[in-house]
């Protein structure tokens, strides 16, 4: 365990000293400030088209910022699941294609040490893009004049602020549990692959693919990891939430749902995390 | 029995892809200290060698040992053991404290000092922040050999470190070797550059076709030392001067050929104009690393024609 670790440690060292670690953080602050503040323009622009038709007021009167912070955090996970799943499959394929891999073999650590060493980025990773993208999002939502008091439509309190923070909490765990399973995955794929092009490419054909065809087995869909990770074609937890802020009543998954996601995803990550460890035991680095 | 100061040993080691036999029944022992050439032409499994006994490939058949740990447990010789491939395996979008940083927490240690001394060593101090991706291949040479030698691991492993140099780059990286040398570093090189090896090996084992065919101190390659030739003029006064020396024949070529094992050769120079033989030519005769390793593949071939017939 200690290789691991030590390769954990390089890892992040490499991460955050990479040129490509800075532009995906900048991009991961980025996206969701953007998101927001195109969700505040088209809000102030319905707002002006109401006020010039002298139709009535509609919608929240408060609690705007919630709506606000889910559609920029959502945005910024959407992206981070293909930036996961790209530093996943790279990971391997990329560092064995480089020779790099053969510097943590011939060092420090066992074969599995090096594969779970880089699986270990994965909790680390997907920690750092919810911290960034959740800070972006709430930022710029607070900047965009959102409040994140009750949810108040027609003087009558759908949720209250609490509520709201308990379902975003909620929410927060079966996709960050995607999210990991997504980053292992393509831990998974790296190890198979002859090159990192392949185990890109693979990779990314798998998950959209997935979120191709999800919506064909109904709620089985729950069952696979990916559903839980925020995706184009999304179908996770970051959505029903988005529809919560909004104080639509009938918004969130229900709680199997929710448990499928916090238990499923993990064990389906560590899954592919000894099976990429596995294929590693046997492959030339 | 496997020696316990044995820096590596290979044993019985086949690799075969498909239906060749890359590497057959190789054996090679390293011990400390050495600084041991696994020479052979391109092709010949020096690199399929290496990678099997550093645990990178896994041998078809046989074991290997590095500082008494089987190859495939390398990482627990924790951190003792630096290798580099042909291809340096550096962060090229990283500058170069980055890339030794990243592998010095490979190693469990911050670098630090080390880091410093291993830039100095290569020649690559004051060029710390300048991007891996700008260097030319020598400096990336360089530069993996730093990440190689940090922490100063008891065993350097180098596949074929001369490879697309120039002759300048050559030059830079044997004097480099050379003092790794001196430090009492215990180095593995394979090449195929026979005369620039001969420059700096204490030992060498020539892989050809997959199989080792002599594994022996340089020396041992070079001929017997204390051999001459000379040319003299007059050969009865030589014959009187190398007297109580050692042992003179002539040669066909009208050359003489002095035996004087331990005697060095400006008193058998001196001996022989004393004695007034009319010098005019006077060399050690040694086969060279070259000749020897060409004199290894004729013998080979008639081993093999004569088989064949």
């Amino acid at each position: 365990m200690s290789g691991a670790l030590r390769v954990l440690r390089a890892e992040f060292v490499r991460l955050v000293t990479s040129r490509t670690g800075m532009a995906a953080a900048v991009l991961l602050l980025l996206v969701p400030a953007l998101r927001v503040l195109a969700a505040s323009i088209v809000a102030s622009a319905k707002e002006v088209e109401r006020v010039a038709s002298g139709g009535d007021k509609l919608g929240l009167t408060e609690g705007t910022g919630w709506a606000l912070l889910v559609d920029g955090w959502r945005a910024g996970l959407t992206l981070a699941t293909a930036m996961l799943l790209v530093q996943g499959a790279r990971a391997l394929a990329g560092d064995r294609e480089t020779g790099v891999l053969r510097l943590a073999v011939t060092r420090s650590a066992s074969r599995s040490g090096a594969v779970v060493g880089r699986a270990l980025m994965g909790p680390v990773l997907v920690i750092l893009v919810m911290v960034l993208t959740g800070l972006a999002a709430y930022f710029s939502a607070k900047v965009a004049g959102g409040d994140f008091g009750d949810l108040v439509e027609d003087d009558f309190t759908i949720f209250t602020g609490q509520e709201v923070r308990d379902e975003l909490i909620r929410a927060l765990g079966p996709v960050t549990a995607g999210l990991m399973a997504v980053h292992a995955f393509g831990l998974l794929v790296s190890s198979l692959s002859k090159g990192p092009v392949l185990a890109l490419a693979s990779s990314l054909a798998a998950i959209l693919l997935w979120d191709v065809f999800k919506g064909d087995v109904g709620q089985a869909q729950y069952y696979v990891f990916a559903t839980h990770a925020p995706t184009f074609s999304d179908g996770s937890a970051m959505k029903e939430l988005s529809g919560f802020a909004r104080a639509y009543s009938d918004a969130g998954l229900p709680n199997a749902v929710i448990n499928m996601g916090r238990i499923l995803a993990p064990l389906q990550a560590i899954v592919f995390v000894a099976l990429a460890a596995l294929a590693m035991r046997k492959r030339p680095i | 029995m496997e020696s316990v100061s044995a820096a590596l040993e290979v044993r019985g080691l086949w690799k075969r892809y498909g239906a060749t036999n890359v590497v057959r029944d190789v054996n090679l022992t390293v011990e400390r200290g050495q600084m041991y050439g696994l020479l052979g032409p391109n092709g010949s499994g020096k690199t399929t060698t290496l990678s099997c006994a550093l645990g990178l490939l896994a041998p078809s058949r046989g074991h290997c040992t590095v500082l008494g740990v089987p190859a495939k447990r390398l990482h627990r010789t924790r951190g003792k053991v630096g290798c580099v491939f042909d291809v340096p395996a550096i962060l090229r979008g990283h500058t170069i404290q980055q890339n030794l940083k990243y592998q010095a927490r490979l190693r469990g240690h911050k670098g630090g000092r080390s880091m410093g001394e291993a830039l100095e060593r290569v020649g690559l101090a004051g060029f710390e922040q300048r991007r891996a991706g700008g260097l030319s291949l020598g400096q990336e040479k360089r530069l993996a050999i730093a990440g190689a030698i940090m922490g100063s691991p008891e065993l350097v492993v180098l596949d074929e470190p001369l490879s697309g140099l120039d002759p300048m780059g050559v030059r830079g990286m044997l004097q480099m070797l050379e003092e790794l040398k001196e430090d009492g570093q215990t180095l593995i090189v394979s090449s195929h550059r026979l005369h620039e090896m001969q420059e700096i090996l204490t030992h060498a084992g020539v892989i050809l076709d997959g199989e080792v065919v002599r594994e022996a101190p340089l020396d041992d390659y070079l001929g017997k030392a204390g051999t001459w030739q000379v040319e003299v003029r007059d050969f009865e006064a030589a014959e009187r001067a190398v007297a109580g020396l050692g042992s003179i024949t002539k040669s066909p070529d009208g050359r003489a050929t002095i035996d004087a094992p331990g005697i060095p050769g400006e008193q058998i120079s001196a001996a022989l104009a004393e004695a007034g033989a009319g010098v005019v030519f006077f060399s050690e005769a040694r086969l060279g690393l070259q000749a020897s390793f060409e004199l290894l593949v004729d013998e080979r071939r008639s081993a093999r024609q004569g088989g064949a017939a």
